[in-house]
Order: C-alpha cells, then sequence, then structure tokens
C-alpha cells in the first residue's frame, strides 16, 4: 500500500478528529500495522494536531474584552477574564473605603470644556499586574497571580469628566488598603475589571465600571495597612490554601491580585469620563472647539424695553435705559454666585415739591445673585438657557429680581446674554406703599477670568 | 453557574439581574475563545477578531432577549461569527505573498511563535470552502455535523473538505516539523 493512497490518508484525519467509524478505524489499525510510510504519515498528522493545539492556546482574546461586550451589553461582568483564563489557585484582593477626594470635574459638550472644582465622591479602577518572583527551589505546580488595581468610582453625583493633570498619581503604596481573598479557578472573581500588565497602566487602559459593586462575594478581610505586601494576599479564603511566596519555585513568576484605591495620574491628553468610567482621549473632541470657562465672570448688561406696574405705565420709557455690573464665581459649572448692582430708572410719578412731577425715579442697588445655567438644554452654537434670581437693597427700599434668557460664548473668555428680568421694588404712590412690578429685556456680556 | 448547560444559562440570561451576569461570564468563558480564534484564523487580523467577537456576543444577547431558543449554542455562536466574518471578509482580499511564503520554509526551525505564522498562511493556501471547514472544525471546536449545519452543505461534502485541507496542510507544514526534529 502506498502512503500517497488518499483513502489511507483521509482515514488517519477521520481518526484522529474522532469521526472514523468502527470500521473504518479498523481498516486503519491493519494498514499502519504494515507500512512504515504510513506511520509516518500518521505521526506527521498528529504533528500538524500538535500545532494546531499550540496555536489555539496562543490565540486568547484579550482580557478586556468581556467587560467592553458586558458594557455594551448593559451587563455587570462578574468575572475578571485574566482571572477565569489564568491558571490561577489564590487571588488576594486588596480594596480601599471609597474616598471622598477633591479633584478637578468638568462638563464637555458641544465643543466646550468647562474646568471646574468640585468635589469627587470615590475612586477610579483599573487593574495591572506585578510579577513576583520567588527565590525557593521547591518546585511548585501552581501559579499565583497577584495584581494591583484601583476600585471604581462609587457615586455619579460628580461632574461627567474629571481634568486628568489634577488627579493624585496612583502610588499603591500609599493607598489606604482593605485586603480580601478570594479564591478562583472554578470559583471565579466577582470583579468587573479589565486586567493590564502594570506597563500598560497608563491612558489607554480602559477603566470600567461597577469594580466596587462587584467584589461584593469577596471574603473580606480588613488588615488597614498602608502598604500591600504578599504577606497581606496570604489569606484563606473558601478553603483555598495561603499563598507562601517562600514555597514557590525559584524563579517562577507569581502574580496575586490586588486592589487598591488610588487616583491614577493621567496624562493630560485624557479626561475620564464618569458616565462610562472610561478613559478619553481629548483628541477624540478634534475639531471642536475647547474652551476654557473660568470660573469667576464680570457681566455688564444693559436694560432696555421695560415696563412698569403699580406707577406710571404710560411714561414715555427709554429703550436703553441703565446698566448692571455683577462679578460671578462659578463653583459647579453649572451654579454661579454673583454680588451685583446698577442704576435704573423707573417711571414713577415723583413729585419735585412744586408742584411738579419728574417723569422718573433713578435708584442704586446692590444685592447678591443665584444663576444656574442649563447645561442639559443646551442648543447649537452653546447657547443653553439659564435663570437668575437676586435679592438686595435699594435707596427705594428692598429690592428683588428675577431673570430667565440665554447665554452664548464667543470666544474662549466672551460669553453674549439675553434675558427677560422682572423687577420688583416697594414704591409710594399718593403716600401709599405699593408693590412696583417691572418687566424688562437685558443684553449684557460676560468676561470670563 | 459552571453547572449549568448552555440552555440553561441562555434562560439565566434572560432572567437579568445577577444571574444574566454570571450567565454571560460563563458563556463567555466557555466560548468566546473558540469564536475569537475562528475569526482570528478566517481573517487574519486581531482587531477584526476582537471586533467579531464582540459584535457575536452582542448579537447574541440579542437573540436570547427575543426569547428565541437555541440549540447548539457554540454552533449557533460560530454562525453568527462566520457570517459577520464573511460580512468583513469580502472586503478585503487575502493573499500570501509568494516571497513570505517561501521565506519562512527556507530558513532555519523556528520557535512556537513561528508554528502560528506557518499555521495561518498554511491556511490561507486552502481554497476557501476547505480553510473554513478546517477552521470552523480545529478553532470552532464543532463537529462536521455541525459544521454542516452552520455552512449548510452535506455532512459528507464537509468531511471531504476538512480531510483534504488536512492532507495539504500537512503536506505544507511537514518540512517545517522535519526541520525542527
Amino acid at each position: 500500500m502506498a502512503t500517497s493512497d488518499n483513502a489511507y490518508s483521509d482515514l488517519i484525519h477521520l481518526f484522529i478528529d474522532g469521526e472514523a467509524t468502527e470500521v473504518e478505524r479498523n481498516t486503519l489499525f491493519n494498514a499502519l500495522k504494515d507500512s512504515p510510510e504510513l506511520q509516518e504519515e500518521f505521526s506527521s498528522a498528529m504533528e500538524l494536531k500538535k500545532a494546531f493545539a499550540s496555536d489555539i492556546m496562543n490565540l486568547q482574546p484579550p482580557s478586556y474584552l468581556e467587560s467592553q461586550i458586558a458594557e455594551r451589553a448593559g451587563i455587570l461582568v462578574a468575572v475578571s477574564a485574566a482571572a477565569a483564563n489564568a491558571p490561577v489557585v489564590v487571588n488576594a484582593v486588596s480594596s480601599a473605603a471609597s474616598s471622598v477626594a477633591p479633584v478637578a470635574t468638568g462638563l464637555l459638550s458641544k465643543g466646550v470644556l468647562t474646568m471646574i472644582i468640585g468635589t469627587s465622591v470615590g475612586i477610579l479602577s483599573t487593574v495591572g499586574i506585578i510579577k513576583l518572583t520567588s527565590n525557593n527551589t521547591e518546585k511548585q505546580p501552581a501559579p499565583i497571580e497577584r495584581q494591583v488595581a484601583v476600585t471604581q468610582p462609587s457615586s455619579r453625583t460628580a461632574p461627567t469628566f474629571a481634568k486628568a493633570d489634577e488627579l493624585t498619581p496612583l502610588n499603591i503604596p500609599q493607598a489606604n488598603l482593605t485586603e480580601k481573598a478570594v479564591a478562583t479557578g472554578s470559583k471565579t472573581l466577582k470583579a468587573r475589571t479589565n486586567t493590564v500588565q502594570r506597563e500598560h497602566l497608563n491612558a489607554n487602559t480602559p477603566i470600567a465600571k461597577g469594580t466596587k459593586q462587584s467584589i461584593r462575594d469577596i471574603a473580606t478581610l480588613k488588615q488597614n495597612n498602608n502598604q500591600p505586601t504578599l504577606d497581606q494576599a496570604n489569606l484563606d479564603a473558601n478553603n483555598v490554601k495561603p499563598f507562601n511566596p517562600s514555597d514557590r519555585p525559584k524563579g517562577e513568576e507569581s502574580t496575586v491580585m490586588l486592589i487598591a484605591s488610588a487616583t491614577p495620574k493621567l496624562p493630560e491628553t485624557h479626561v475620564i469620563d464618569r458616565e462610562s468610567s472610561r478613559l478619553r482621549s481629548i483628541s477624540q473632541f478634534e475639531g471642536m472647539e475647547m474652551t476654557t470657562f473660568e470660573k469667576f465672570s464680570v457681566r455688564v448688561s444693559g436694560i432696555a424695553l421695560s415696563k412698569l406696574y403699580q406707577g406710571r405705565t404710560d411714561a414715555n420709557v427709554p429703550f436703553w435705559q441703565d446698566a448692571q455690573v455683577a462679578l460671578k464665581w462659578d463653583f459647579d459649572g453649572s451654579n454661579t454666585i454673583g454680588a451685583e448692582g446698577g442704576n435704573e430708572k423707573f417711571p414713577l410719578y415723583l413729585s419735585s415739591g412744586n408742584g411738579t412731577y419728574q417723569d422718573f425715579k433713578s435708584i442704586y442697588w446692590g444685592g447678591a445673585s443665584w444663576t444656574r445655567t442649563l447645561r442639559e438644554f443646551e442648543l447649537p452654537f452653546g447657547i443653553r438657557p439659564e435663570v437668575r434670581a437676586l435679592a438686595g437693597i435699594s435707596n427705594a427700599g428692598p429690592i428683588f429680581k428675577g431673570s430667565i434668557g440665554f447665554t452664548m460664548p464667543l470666544t474662549a473668555r466672551l460669553s453674549f446674554l439675553v434675558d427677560g428680568e422682572w423687577t420688583m421694588l416697594p414704591i409710594q404712590s399718593n403716600g401709599s406703599n405699593l408693590i412696583g412690578n417691572k418687566l424688562a429685556a437685558i443684553a449684557g456680556l460676560s468676561f470670563h477670568f | 453557574m459552571t453547572g449549568l448547560n448552555d440552555n440553561e444559562l441562555c434562560e439565566a440570561l434572560r432572567q437579568g439581574g445577577e444571574s444574566r451576569e454570571l450567565a454571560f461570564s460563563e458563556l463567555y468563558r466557555r466560548y468566546a475563545s473558540r469564536i475569537y480564534q475562528y475569526a482570528r484564523r478566517i481573517l487574519n487580523e486581531s482587531v477584526e477578531a476582537e471586533d467579531i467577537l464582540q459584535e457575536t456576543f452582542i448579537k447574541f444577547l440579542g437573540v436570547i432577549d427575543k426569547e428565541t431558543v437555541i440549540e447548539n449554542v457554540p454552533a449557533y455562536l460560530l454562525r453568527i461569527a462566520r457570517n459577520l466574518s464573511l460580512r468583513t471578509g469580502s472586503k478585503k482580499q487575502i493573499t500570501v505573498p509568494i516571497e513570505d511564503y517561501h521565506s519562512i520554509f527556507n530558513e532555519a526551525p523556528m520557535e512556537a511563535e513561528e508554528t502560528s505564522k506557518i499555521l495561518q498562511m498554511s491556511l490561507e493556501l486552502l481554497p476557501k470552502d476547505q480553510r473554513e471547514a478546517l477552521v470552523l472544525q480545529v478553532y470552532g471546536g464543532l463537529s462536521y455535523i455541525e459544521i454542516a449545519d452552520v455552512m449548510g452543505v452535506p455532512m459528507t461534502t464537509v468531511r471531504n473538505w476538512i480531510v483534504r485541507a488536512k492532507e495539504k496542510m500537512r503536506k505544507i507544514v511537514a518540512p517545517y516539523f522535519q526541520g525542527q526534529q
């Protein structure tokens, strides 16, 4: 029989694939007994099978894909892909309680990046791996993983973005750790984390959300230590043998999972999208005008087209009356408090003492204001609605104002506003105290610094 | 969840909450590698293979949510992956430069990393149907009958394609293995 015989070649492959029938197997075995060439062909086919097996081992999907898919599908991932795939016996996990840390936060929308100082509850999340090598000479079979991670924001109260360069540097030893241990292998790590090499613990590391929530099933042992060590990771969780680095064979690379709280140092080219808890490169927003709105602003406005009630409603009100000035402080990107003052003419009957009346009364006023910018209703060209309330004092008595209008950025530091303003102040008419209400249109400019 | 069969996991996926989370993780653990390996060897592109893996699971989850009963989950997943790969693969021409092919075999025996490269190149020298069937069998882990179902051809055809493909590959890579010994 020739080894080139296609029939026997087919039988070899069918047999190796487990698809040969009993008759085919017997036929093949009988042929193999008497044919060294066929035996060689069989051996060669087995080499091919081994090569395929080797190839399969080398072709594994990146560990971050699982959480990416789960995130797209709206599923919280229960398994760290790396933990599930790796032959891990013990993962010791350290985690810190969420901390309240001041970070720079901001909002990015419609080409305008607003950087403001706020307070963020929670911390960021990513995972790295520290390779640890044992000096022991005894051979032990199972590898251990030690990974370094940073836990996840626990709150969505902060604005959408954190300014990367104001986050504190990642420093695991300084993190306030809570040790957690978990058995893996048959039991999987309940952590929605992406495992990445430590050297990749940088801006390209996707940060998955839900990490803090997902570690709920992990056995916890609070250590309150400030520095993670291998000893802290030697926790016997779920009857898994504790990890002892001295038991490890010499030269073995072992890794153990730690989760610690810290805020990683991120390059200035990235911001954190707090909605998806992912790093985003600012380059994603190329082509969009990026305007930095400062926290302070000066606003100068003019008043026009007013009408007074409870007064001389038929007065000939000048189109452009008076002005108001405000110094404002934007404390979270949406809410602004300010000190305002102005001079306005009111069309009142005012006795001049000689039997005649003046058409207008001019007053000076000052007060404190609160302005809310409604970013969620932003219109094209960055036009945003805003509402404002003011309480103050004038030389005619207390004064209250309320306005609603729109503001639109003109340049990085300059914005234009138009408001409809309602003013209430007490007036005297024929000796009686009345409440005067005035409606006016306002236009102005804000300079931000 | 590791003790549940695929159908029970699909049911758990529909339940939502933690069950959905755990069921997804288990199904991913079982089949993600197969899909990825299949896509890698069909498309010879890691980024596209990642996309195929993502899209396959997204589509699969969408199907599950529609209460569709799936009898053979891995075959179903690979069917999705195959359709996606065909769509992706049709947009590009797979070629093996002759000089690259020869350079592999003219050089000294290489390490495991090169084995992978040789297998990929050898696969690309196969007729499309043979390659498809072989990759589904070797990397997708499907049986001949499952491959026949996925590809929509008789099982005898699949059987012929696979043994032909393996024999061709064996002959292609044999010099490499001999060089290693």
